[in-house]
């Protein structure tokens, strides 16, 4: 009985671990995974003794059984980190359109516009208007002025 | 008239209504922003007709989107102190925003949200939503640590200050419970004060799904553990 706890407690932490990841490190982590459950799922077909001693071993009744836990895991895991992947694609394309809308804005309205930390209500130049409009961040935190627009979760290592 | 207050109004296919709802507002406030979230309708040209300030997102982002780009706009006008989101139906009367306003002056709060649950029955609110709602608030103080008798109300108000650190970036519907996230991560003081929402049949028919607070629940919580 107690190996089913732990084996719950141990799923429950590298869900929370994972999900805490960037796609960067999952990504390699997942490519791992899929590896071992290949050579896992190869091993079972031809060689039924092995998961089920493996199984056994740590008491779980059929190999089958401990492949399918092995799946459903992975699956959940990859399920919320795609969601996780889409909903960061989502913020920055949301903060595009942002900066489209408000650049539009302040041309329609250039010359009744200012800088917040300017006092000039007059500033009708383009630069003026352009500084106007609060840069891009894509993290939640605000680090400052950023004029690209980057992510911080997607780095370069990251190209499937 | 006042011109230290500044109206944020988002805005999505309300072209029947929008225009008179922003005229009655600049009877006695000068800066209204209306943010046209990628309407279908006809509600740009509604909106400038009216006389407020127009900014058209480029793609449909929510409600919550829009409210951000509107309290974005808002920090490049000069000489204003305070932000009120306000919905574009007409379902948010003008007397409550005054009462607001005068509470957050005389209190010196950094927020003052409105409430359905404060002693003012709301008018016409059907019983299912009542109790959908009521379920959503008590998630909403449980899960954000702000405890409000009501979490879901469009009527609010803040300070210039809150306005500039503002950052709403949940998705749709669940910049309500974004922003209460705020209040506490900011550690801003709060207040609610009693409002009525007027329930029309043209605004009920527009109103949330309730099923939509299951996307909202599922969002906050993994928004807690995917950060």
């Amino acid at each position: 009985m107690w190996v089913q706890i732990v084996v719950i407690l141990v799923v429950l932490w590298v869900l929370w671990f994972v999900a805490r990841q960037p796609p960067s490190t999952i990504s390699a982590l997942k490519k791992v995974g899929i590896v071992a459950l290949m050579i896992a799922m190869i091993v079972s077909v031809l060689i039924p003794q092995v998961t089920t001693a493996a199984a056994n071993a740590i008491g779980i009744g059929r190999g089958a059984d401990l492949l399918l836990y092995g799946l459903t895991v992975a699956f959940v895991v990859y399920a919320l980190t795609q969601y996780t992947r889409a909903q960061a694609n989502r913020r920055v394309m949301y903060q595009l359109g942002r900066r489209l809308a408000l650049l539009d804005a302040a041309e329609r309205y250039r010359g009744r516009l200012c800088h917040t930390s300017t006092t000039s209500p007059e500033a009708g130049s383009s630069e003026e208007t352009h500084r106007s409009i609060a840069p891009i961040s894509t993290s939640d935190e605000r680090e400052g002025d950023h004029p690209c627009i980057s992510t911080s979760d997607e780095r370069e290592g990251d190209h499937p | 008239m006042r011109s230290d207050v500044a109206f944020v109004i988002p805005v999505y296919n309300e072209g029947k209504v929008v225009k008179d709802v922003i005229e009655s507002v600049r009877e006695h406030y000068s800066e209204v922003v209306a943010v046209n979230d990628c309407s279908t309708d006809d509600s740009a040209a509604q909106i400038q007709a009216g006389g407020a300030y127009l900014v058209n997102h480029p793609i449909n982002m929510g409600q919550g989107a829009a409210l951000q780009t509107g309290i974005e706009f808002v920090r490049t006008l000069p000489g204003i102190r305070y932000v009120v989101t306000f919905d574009a139906d007409g379902q948010h009367r003008l007397e409550d925003v005054a009462t607001m306003l005068e509470v957050i002056e005389r209190e010196g709060k950094d927020m003052v949200l409105g409430s359905r649950f404060l002693g003012t029955e709301a008018v016409g609110m059907s019983r299912s939503k009542r109790s959908v709602l009521k379920a959503a608030i008590a998630f909403s103080n449980a899960t954000s640590g702000v405890k409000l008798t009501d979490t879901h109300n469009g009527l609010r108000v803040f300070t210039k200050r809150v306005a500039d650190e503002i950052n709403i970036s949940m998705p749709d519907m669940s910049h309500a419970s974004e922003i209460l996230e705020i209040i506490r991560r900011n550690k801003y003081t709060y207040c609610e004060v009693p409002v009525q929402i007027i329930y029309t049949d043209y605004s009920r028919a527009k109103g949330q799904q309730a099923i939509n607070a299951v996307n909202i629940a599922f969002d906050t919580l993994l928004r807690k553990v995917a950060r």
